[in-house]
């Protein structure tokens, strides 16, 4: 048996489903449908997602249902967000991450439901990344698990995924710079809200694209509070449990744009 | 009911009206699909003479503000006559899941868009027939009236409070709460509003019980401060005191992350003219840790019976 895992980072905001109304949508979708196509170079057997729009509170949650089927209609979005899932879950991961994050003590439920509301970010970045279906698992983000917990949970979602043949992607969906418009916008005239949050997601974009890991861990606690950064890059922390973050590892920018103000990229882990 | 035939809309009552779905859960209602051996009875009892006033007063239409239909960009009414469908609460799926069918006034939600914009709003209407509606509207509507039968409308929070600062929106919800009650007295409705917020909500990490969600020896009161600030703002609704409650208001968000945030109670206090009368107490209790009152501003009485 031989286990692999690759690693990426994709935005979650339903714009990207919509290449037309913005050339940065289009851009990181097709950067996404370049990954895809990655994926299946790799030979990829499966996606493990943690979604930044996926919240817990109560402790961590893991979805469990074998088929998750549906359709979401996004609460802000709802005007062209109507969006049809249907995922495949590798019921054997989504058991080992439970188990492994019992060995972790922490609390974690499984997610077994019909019309369990399946996260919008999620949704968008398996229609993009997933166009044959590849079983996926799903981590929640919990919100009082802070930086360094969360660096522990991705570390057990690499044992959990190294349990299992094969190459195993983990994809983070979450965005970068946070600050959106708070009013109507023409989608043609998107762009990044505020220049010193383009500035910073280019400066943090830079040091990942080099895996220069120290310069990312200097910067991060700045970032987050100057550019009001989606869950305080937990999805970095994520990653970085998971093993993308070490020396001789980069991820690579595969896109950056905007999405209603704020900032978003497309990475893929250095192979 | 069209607006030309109407001249007499007024607000009969507000209520501060919590949604934590464990009051659903402890009821046992047909639509909710977990089922459970009760919990939460002092809150949930509360209600009940919600319930009574509801049937009393015959209102024309329950318009609520949650802070669960969090919105980005402005601030959202429903707007298609008749939703239905399953609403999952992410955050508790093993305590709610709960088939849901309502009638939307529409037209008072149209006004209410209009009326908003003309103060300066970033308004939208959701017109979208599939849309699943979110738990804390749901639940203040099933604790508030059971039988569905009578009209809502739901208007979502705008978030800016949370992502920017707390102070951030607070004069938006004032005007939110303006344009309701424009719209009300414009369609001629008899309306009832719910602020759908729970008061202090720093609570548990941890579900106390996994086993039993309603085990009552695990509830308790986040804490004694958490506790204290209740009490020290129900109070001063209690006595009708709102301008020590607006100038508390920061404090209490800040030190007990309190839901009011989300702007329910300042938009209903606005649209009901920041009546100082007493409110009405009808009960308090914790959910998971967070502080919870059920309370009635009845303009009709004008005040404490
Ligand atoms: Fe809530």
């Amino acid at each position: 048996m031989s286990s692999k895992i690759i690693y990426a980072w994709v935005p979650g905001l339903p714009h990207l489903l919509k290449p037309e109304l913005n050339p940065h949508y289009a851009e990181l979708a097709g950067a996404c449908k370049v990954l895809a196509e990655d994926f299946k170079r790799q030979n990829v057997k499966r996606i493990l997602y943690y979604s930044t729009q996926w919240l817990s509170v109560l402790g961590q949650s893991v979805q469990m249902r074998p088929e998750v089927k549906g359709r979401h209609v996004d609460e802000n979005w709802y005007d062209f967000a109507s969006l049809d899932f249907n995922f495949k879950t590798d019921t054997a991961l989504a058991a080992k991450l439970i188990d492994e994050s019992r060995d972790m003590g922490l609390q974690v439920r499984a997610v077994d439901y019909d019309g369990f509301p399946v996260d919008t970010g999620t949704i968008v970045a398996n229609r993009l990344i997933n166009p044959d279906n590849l079983p996926t698992a799903m981590y929640s983000c919990c919100v009082y698990s802070d930086y360094a917990e969360t660096i522990k949970i991705g570390s057990l979602a690499k044992k959990a995924s190294e349990t299992l043949d094969g190459v195993t992607a983990v994809v983070v969906v979450s965005g970068l710079s946070g600050r959106y418009f708070t009013t109507e916008i023409d989608w043609r005239e998107d762009h990044i809200r505020d220049p010193k949050d383009d500035e910073w997601n280019k400066k943090f974009l830079a040091a990942l694209n080099e895996g220069n890991w120290s310069a990312v861990k200097n910067m991060k606690a700045d970032y987050c509070q100057a550019a009001k950064v989606d869950m305080g890059l937990k999805a970095l922390a994520f990653l970085e449990g998971a093993g993308a973050c070490v020396s001789g590892r980069s991820m690579k920018t595969r896109a950056y744009g905007s999405v209603y103000g704020t900032g978003a990229a497309v990475m893929f882990g250095s192979i | 009911m069209s607006t030309s035939q109407k001249s007499s809309g007024k607000i009969l009552s507000g209520w501060l009206a919590p949604h934590p779905p464990h009051l659903v859960y402890g009821e046992n209602p047909p639509q909710n699909e977990p089922k459970s051996r009760g919990g939460w009875e002092g809150l949930r009892f509360a209600y009940d003479s919600c319930r009574k006033s509801m049937k009393t007063l015959k209102p024309d239409v329950i318009i609520v503000h949650s802070p669960h239909w969090q919105t980005v960009v402005g601030h959202h009414v429903l707007c298609v006559p008749k939703l239905s469908g399953l609403s999952v609460d992410p955050i508790f799926p093993h305590l709610f899941r709960y088939h849901f069918s309502m009638e939307v006034d529409c037209e008072l939600s149209r006004v209410i868009h209009d009326e908003g914009r003309a103060l300066g709003l970033t308004m939208k209407k959701m017109e979208n027939p599939e849309f699943r509606v979110d738990y804390g509207t749901i639940v203040t509507l099933h604790m508030m009236n059971p039988d569905w039968d009578i009209p809502v409308v739901a208007i979502s929070a705008n978030n800016s409070p949370y992502f920017y600062d707390d102070d951030v929106a607070q004069e938006e919800f004032l005007k939110l709460g303006t344009a309701t009650q424009k719209a009300i007295e414009k369609t001629g409705r008899r309306a009832v509003l719910a602020a759908s917020c729970t008061l202090s909500h720093l609570h548990f990490a941890k579900e106390p019980n996994p086993e039993l969600p309603e085990d009552m020896s695990r509830e308790h009161v986040m804490s004694q401060s958490q506790y204290e600030w209740d009490m020290k703002v129900i109070e001063m609704l209690r006595r009708g005191d709102l301008d020590s409650y607006f100038k508390c208001l920061p404090a209490f968000m800040k030190e007990t992350f309190a839901e009011v945030k989300a702007g329910s109670l300042t938009w209903m206090l606005a649209a009901m003219g920041v009546p100082k009368i007493p409110a009405k107490f009808h009960g308090y209790g914790s959910v998971i840790g967070t502080g919870n009152a059920v309370m009635e501003w009845d303009l009709g009485a004008g005040g404490l019976k």
